[in-house]
């Protein structure tokens, strides 16, 4: 896992969710719980989404747009954005890794 | 859900509180968010380093009629005394404990007279700062005001027969009434209410466990002391949340009576 997600420890799974859910644009709290509700197929509580925002935001990998109503939209920036992309090509990597070991222990 | 976002720190409160007041307004929580929201309330405590402390917005008291800003300038005066009786609280069991061992036909206790104005002046003092939390609640909150009669009541009496547990009892029962009523209807921060709650449950545990391991008379003193100085928070939870009075204002029509301004402690 990538040293900038795999710091976060038990807020690492999330912060890679949000990530991805942010990847197409700007979203405010309740919209990343429901995106990434549909992405993992398991819901984000309010604590663990507004943890991971705080630790992201410290990080430098999403920041805060100004607020519309009560609702705050945030945006993934460009150090987040090479940080989720460096995450997903190693996940890609170790993926076709498993798949091939798979089919050759199959052959 | 908005009574759980209290449990956040302030500067987090700030930050994030409007955020996941929407998120409640837009889906209820379930017990699986609720349980989320407070391990998140204890990574927040853990963790203030996460949230820029310059974002902390202390709320204004909201301006009161001359005639309310002086009935809270009564009640603050109250919480002072409370306060100093944290002081007679804790000096009461020290005197206690060091009475003389007195020898009667039951066999040996302490002799803790020594100690009994001491304590009884903390509860008149409690019940002074509990008197000031009636002041400052104004009309309703009917349960946090019944538990803090009852608690204002009960401790002067428990005060001139300690051994009787029932009134002290009721009078921890009292308190946590009022803290948690108080607490629920925003009248009471969250740190004072648990420090008020936290402390009678020790204070009935200590004792109770002394009942259960059927101590004697010389070790029932020293578990009494324990006990006496566990609660001692409460005097310090109810006396500093009186200390904030707000502005006067002498337009009649701007201001309110309505204890609003007791949201902000």
């Amino acid at each position: 896992m990538n040293r900038e997600i795999a710091e976060l420890g038990r807020f690492a799974e999330p912060t890679l969710y949000i990530l991805v859910s942010l990847s197409d644009g700007p979203k405010h709290g309740y919209a990343i719980m429901l995106d990434v509700e549909a992405i993992s197929g398991a819901p984000l509580g309010p604590g663990t989404l507004y943890g991971a925002l705080a630790r992201m935001e410290k990080r430098g990998l999403i920041e805060a747009l100004e607020p519309v109503d009560r609702r705050r939209p945030y945006r993934i920036t460009g150090l987040g954005a090479s940080t989720l992309r460096a995450q997903l090509e190693g996940l890609a990597g170790f993926t076709r890794l498993g798949l091939d070991r798979l089919r050759g222990a199959s052959r | 859900m908005s009574r759980l976002v209290d449990l956040y720190p302030r500067a987090w409160r700030a930050r994030y509180g409007d955020e996941l007041e929407d998120l409640a307004a837009a889906r209820p929580l379930g017990l699986g968010g609720t349980i989320d929201l407070v391990r998140g309330a204890f990574d927040a405590h853990r963790h203030p380093e996460l949230v820029d402390p310059d974002v902390v917005v202390i709320a204004a008291p909201r301006p009161v009629s001359r005639q309310r800003y002086e009935d809270l300038r009564v009640a603050r005066r109250l919480g002072l005394g409370a306060i100093a009786g944290a002081v007679l609280i804790i000096i009461a069991p020290i005197l206690a404990l060091n009475g003389p061992i007195v020898f009667d036909g039951d066999g040996a206790y302490r002799d803790g007279m020594a100690a009994w104005p001491f304590l009884l002046g903390a509860m008149v003092l409690l019940s002074g700062g509990l008197l000031g939390h009636l002041i400052r609640l104004g009309s309703g909150h009917h349960v946090a005001r019944t538990g803090a009669i009852v608690a204002l009541l009960c401790g002067p009496l428990w005060a001139f027969g300690p051994w009787n547990l029932s009134l002290g009892t009721l009078m921890l029962v009292g308190l946590v009434v009022f803290a948690g009523a108080a607490w629920g209807a925003r009248a009471l921060s969250a740190a004072a209410a648990l420090a008020i709650i936290a402390s009678s449950i020790a204070c009935v545990a200590i004792i109770g466990a002394g009942v259960v391991a059927q101590v004697d008379r010389l070790q029932g003193t020293t578990v009494f002391v324990i006990a006496i100085l566990a609660v001692a928070p409460i005097w310090l939870a109810i006396g500093g949340t009186l200390h904030r009075l707000p502005e006067v204002d002498d337009d009649p029509a701007a201001s309110t009576d309505a204890p609003r301004e007791a949201s902000t402690v």
